[in-house]
């Protein structure tokens, strides 16, 4: 099947097909969205104005057979950093977007009518903007049950929650699972209000008649599939780890680690964190039901995602990961995995990123609203957030917002974005990842974490300030290539240890470009892509000084290692030789 | 008092089960387990810490007490002592903690780790 861009103008709701060049043919993922920004939107636009775009573009592998390959990336200037931003994401509808020979879906301009909502519709026959009519306002199970409903059963769902209608810049955007619920996100960096800004509601892929993907080299491509499988099943981390426990393992990991930050940053060790880790989200899956080693898309063989239930068996929340763990947990002083599990349904229902609500809720907490590890108040205060009520947006605006309304000095962020789960003063290089990122404080933006507390491809010592900033650099270019192709970012663990997965990453690629990409254009061109993200920020106003952790961090000594951040300015400033 | 694989049960405090190794020393040390290992503590509960008292000598490593514990080291994928990632060749003192994880919580190749090392 031929691909194309879709051209969706919000201005006239006209949807046009455009043709694909070559320069575009050979790019996708993060590479694709990153370039369209970069070539089409004015940096210093406003990200919830007319002029800002909202890109979607699967992965150059996404919609294959290659295992971990169903990703999606999401790009626009965020409306959280203001920098550029991608969010990608697992679910069904990415592998759908690609089968039916969408290369990406570029939505601009502002329907005249406020508060009006479309979704967009699209079947191998019809491509159609419609009415949102009575999903507008709802939430997002609420909104993939009516589509299922309405469109069919196995129909791919890219929507907001009542969040990202609001315009709140913690908005995400939901990809459905499996199952169709809705906790797959592009999360990060306010995606969802930019989505909300345009109009729409929902992007829809019916489930009948989907074609398939092109092979340049069919044979090549098999080969490639082969060997990454077989290094998948066979490494420890995803082949073993990553399925029995989910990523929430890393609690108990981080938390022996003194890295693990607890209560608004102000420890890195919990006292609770046995209660909420993975391994009682495995002994849960055998005494109520639920599951781990699921799977977020058909033809991931890693597993990561896992079903919580309730004590009486009944479906909860789907999935609970380490990010969401922490923040919604340890972060929050919350050592209730019930608790933490309902927090996180509202995060999926609602559409917010996890990891900037639980940092808000953390800061919301450090400012005196509500006790720090009261779970049930943390419940009632995000609900808010639905509701729209002032409470409700401020929390619904992100961990920097939350921290001026209520004059909170300790707000763990860099370009207003929330950290993720490790401490920087424990685990240093993360730090570096944090304050360098094109994407603000984000710890899928250069896998740092994977060398120093998982010690995955290489070597590092995460209490030393040396040399870090040329491993944060290869990093970062290594997480831009992977973003760009459609396979999970987990799969790093198995291609930075096994060349031989490695290799068949690259033979899958190539099979299905057409091109013999080498490791070293593996590095060439992630350097390319993410010179082009930080020519974006450039232009919008960012500096070297905003490549900081926030001042705290550098005088507050953090249990129990009772460290400051050390890293030199000048050895931030040397990970993209600025 | 029950005894086991050279454990002294000395009864249950602050919700965990805590033990106390058999032979002399200098001082104890406190030893968290984590996934099955923990089964290595009887009664112990998957949403506690797992945690056990040891007793140490002059010059005792880490490698001893896994030893003591029963534990083969290849099962083994991270050690922490005191928060410090490390080698099985550190050092014991009184007053320390020391957390291991089994392999099936390896989130890691165990030969990149950089560990702390006397
Ligand atoms: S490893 Fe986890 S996040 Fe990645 S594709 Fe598989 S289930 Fe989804």
């Amino acid at each position: 099947m031929g691909k194309f861009i879709l051209r969706l103008n919000m201005n006239d709701l006209s949807v046009k097909k455009e043709d694909v060049s070559e320069n575009y043919r050979v790019l996708g993922g993060r590479a694709l969205t990153s370039t369209i920004i970069s070539t089409e939107v004015n940096p210093t636009c406003h990200p919830l104005g007319p002029n800002n775009k909202l890109v979607f573009a699967p992965g150059i592998i996404t919609g294959t057979t290659a295992p971990s390959s169903g990703r999606l990336s999401v790009g626009a200037k965020s409306p959280l950093t203001g920098t550029i931003k991608e969010a990608n994401a697992g679910g069904i509808p990415g592998q759908k977007m690609a089968r039916l020979g969408i290369h990406a879906i570029i939505v601009e301009g502002q329907p005249k009518e406020k508060g009006k909502f479309y979704i967009l519709r699209m079947t191998p026959e019809v491509i159609a903007l419609e009415e949102a009519g009575e999903l507008t306002g709802k939430g997002m199970y609420e909104t993939n049950e009516l589509i299922w409903k309405n469109y069919g059963e196995g129909t791919g769902i890219i929507g907001i929650g009542p969040a990202g209608e609001l315009l709140m810049v913690n908005a995400g955007i939901s990809c459905n699972d499996p199952e169709n619920g809705p906790g797959r996100y592009a999360g990060r960096g306010g995606l969802g209000a930019v989505m909300g800004s345009k109009g729409l509601k929902a992007i829809i892929i019916e489930q009948k008649g989907l074609g398939d993907i092109a092979y340049a080299n069919p044979e090549l491509f098999k080969q490639g599939q082969h060997k990454l499988a077989k290094g998948l099943q066979e490494h420890a981390v995803t082949g073993q780890a990553l399925p029995t426990y989910g990523t929430a393992v890393l609690i108990n990991i981080l938390n022996e680690a003194g890295g693990l930050p607890t209560r608004n940053f102000s420890s890195g060790k919990f006292e609770g964190a046995s209660k909420i880790g993975g391994e009682v989200i495995n002994e849960w899956s055998k005494t109520r039901g639920g599951k781990v080693g699921h799977a977020c898309h058909p033809g991931c063989v890693i597993k990561c995602s896992n079903v919580v239930n309730h004590p009486d068996g009944t479906f909860h929340v789907s999935p609970l990961e380490y990010e969401s763990a922490w923040s919604l947990g340890a972060n929050c002083g919350i050592d209730s995995l019930d608790d933490i599990a309902e927090l996180n349904r509202i995060c999926n229902d609602v559409g917010l990123d996890t990891i900037e609500a639980g940092a808000a809720l953390g800061v919301a907490m450090e400012a005196g609203v509500i006790p720090f590890g009261d779970g049930k108040k943390a419940i009632e205060l995000l609900n808010e957030v639905g509701k729209g009520s002032p409470m409700g947006r401020i929390l619904g605006n992100g961990a920097a917002f939350t921290g001026k309304a209520f004059g909170v000095v300790r707000v763990p962020v860099v370009k207003n974005q929330a950290m993720p789960a490790y401490e920087p003063r424990a685990v240093k290089g993360i730090g570096v990842t944090y304050a360098t990122s094109t994407m603000g404080a984000d710890h899928t933006a250069g896998y740092t974490i994977a060398t120093e507390i998982l010690s995955v491809g290489g070597k590092a010592n995460p209490l030393e300030a040396a040399e870090k900033g040329a491993m944060a650099k290869g990093f970062q270019t290594a997480t831009i290539f992977i973003d760009a192709t459609g396979y999970c970012l987990f799969i790093a663990f198995a291609i930075l240890d096994l060349p031989d997965a490695f290799q068949g990453m690259l033979d899958t690629i190539n099979g299905v470009l057409g091109l013999s990409y080498t490791a070293e254009d593996f590095n060439r061109l992630g350097a390319e892509w993410l010179a082009l993200e930080r020519k974006f920020n450039e232009a919008a106003g960012f500096t070297k000084q905003d490549d900081r952790l926030p001042e705290f961090m550098y005088y507050e000594k953090l249990p129990p290692h009772n460290q400051v951040y050390d890293v030199p300015d000048e050895m931030l400033d040397s990970v993209h030789g600025s | 008092m029950m005894t086991f694989e050279g454990f002294n049960l000395r009864g249950m405090a602050m919700g965990e089960l805590v033990l106390i190794s058999k032979w002399g020393g200098i001082g104890l040390i406190t030893v968290f387990l984590y996934g099955k290992f923990r089964d290595k503590v009887p009664g112990s509960a998957i949403d506690r810490e797992c945690l056990l008292e040891m007793s140490v000598d002059d010059g005792d490593t880490i490698g001893l007490i896994i030893e003591k514990l029963d534990i083969m080291q290849k099962d083994v994928a991270h050690i922490f002592l005191n928060y410090q990632y490390s080698t099985v060749n550190r050092k014991l003192h009184p007053g320390d903690r020391l957390a291991i994880f089994p392999i099936e919580m390896s989130v890691l190749y165990r030969q990149y780790f950089v560990k702390h090392d006397d």
